[in-house]
């Protein structure tokens, strides 16, 4: 009889330690690389207005500012847009803005004081991404909270508001990932 | 003179009528015999108030676990004394369950699976890297919420754009006839008299740097007014 509750005993505190490493597992962050610096790494967001019909690279009204990494940045985007919201294929670039990501400061990313950004690094991911605490805010107040993992090469799309005949998008990516 | 304490054994004797046979009542004085007629009110008030008998509640079931105890007790007695038989021993080895249980043997393997099943998840998870990726390679969304309620969040990686989506529904529209005008931006940090500030350089259509504020980490531009506390 003490054997055999000897070694339920046993059998419990194993899964209790494997519940503990799991935990552990979960709650790991990798350090910051770098914790001296104080930028670690820059956002870019865009506003975009996203319309239906015939699929362009460049809006009607607008032209790509800076036309040199700016409508690279941009133009790269558009395909991605069209897949990603299937039933609009026409995108118009309203502002976009290019800003380093702190560590010890909330950043502002604002293309747009219509809707803009809000970003709070947590630290570097693995694979290069970054983890972030993002709101989104539409004049004076917060319409979304989240917290992504940004990788490289992977933006994230926000689907805003109806505005006329179209929806606001935002872009938001790792600057310089882009593919 | 008795001691007080075998009187008083006497008394409540006498009261509930337990004296051995054969013994008769002893010569009481007038103290105990007021303390007698005292101890016999109480006693034939408790019995008026207290039902004589309770039955436990579920007594067979009671019952059954004497029994269950007992086998369990022989058969463990058997088991040691041959070790060597085969057999069902999971008859009363261990378990104190509730007969609706089952064989003893589900108790004995039970926590080995449990832990089986626990490092299995460890072993999971440490190799996913300590976060649930929820798409491979794309943006990971931990979390994604809308104050308000009737804005609903929905969040998807798309395969083709390769790129994490976020959609919110049910968000009120720009009025038509609000202009929505975009700024371009770019921030960058610099060093000044007062410390580490943020140039931010707005640019216009053609690229020509139309302003530059700078301003304190964590600031939002202000490019029109304040924007946010």
């Amino acid at each position: 009889m003490l054997r055999s509750s000897m070694l339920r005993l046993g059998a419990l505190a194993l899964a209790l330690a494997a519940v503990c490493v799991s935990s552990a597992a979960l709650a790991q962050e990798s350090s910051a690389a770098g914790t001296n610096k104080e930028s670690e790494g820059r956002i870019y967001g865009a506003l975009v207005l996203s319309k239906p019909g015939e699929a362009s690279n460049t809006s009607d009204d607008s032209e790509p500012v800076n036309p040199g990494t700016d409508a690279t940045t941009f133009e790269k985007m558009v395909p991605r847009l069209g897949k990603a919201f299937p039933a609009f294929q026409k995108f118009e670039l309203l502002g976009e803005h290019r800003q380093s990501l702190f560590k010890q400061y909330e950043t502002w990313v604002v293309p747009s004081r219509d809707l803009f950004l809000k970003i709070d690094s947590k630290g570097p991911a693995e694979g290069g991404g970054m983890k972030l605490h993002l709101q989104v805010w539409r004049d004076d107040e917060v319409i979304l909270k989240t917290d992504p993992v940004l990788m490289p090469g992977r933006p994230l799309f926000i689907g805003g508001p109806n505005w006329r005949d179209g929806k606001l998008v935002i872009v938001v990516a790792l600057e310089g990932a882009t593919k | 003179m008795s001691d007080p304490n075998e009187n008083e054994e006497l008394l409540h004797r006498l009261a509930d009528g337990e004296l051995e046979q054969g013994v008769s009542a002893p010569e009481l004085d007038e103290v105990s015999q007021a303390e007698l007629r005292s101890i016999e009110a109480l006693s034939s008030m408790l019995k008026a108030e207290l039902p004589k008998k309770v039955e436990p509640q579920y007594p067979d079931f009671f019952n059954s676990q004497i029994i269950r105890r007992i086998e369990r007790d022989e058969a463990r007695e058997l088991h040691e004394a041959s070790p060597a038989s085969s057999g069902s021993a999971a008859e009363g080895s261990g378990s104190t369950a509730p007969a609706a249980a089952g064989p003893g043997g589900f108790f004995r393997w039970f926590p080995w699976a449990a832990a089986a099943t626990a490092c299995a998840v460890a072993a999971f998870l440490a190799l996913q890297g300590g976060g649930s990726a929820a798409h491979s390679g794309g943006a990971v969304i931990a979390s994604a919420y809308a104050p308000a309620s009737t804005v609903q969040v929905k969040t998807w990686y798309s395969e083709e754009a390769e790129a994490t989506v976020i959609d919110l529904v049910g968000l009120e529209a720009f009025p038509a006839d609000r202009e929505i005008s975009g700024q371009t931006l770019a921030s960058y940090p610099v060093e000044g008299l007062r410390g580490s500030r943020i140039a931010h350089q707005l640019s216009g259509p053609d690229g020509e740097i139309l302003m530059t504020l700078v301003a304190a980490p964590g600031e939002a531009p202000d490019f029109f007014g304040a924007l946010v506390n």
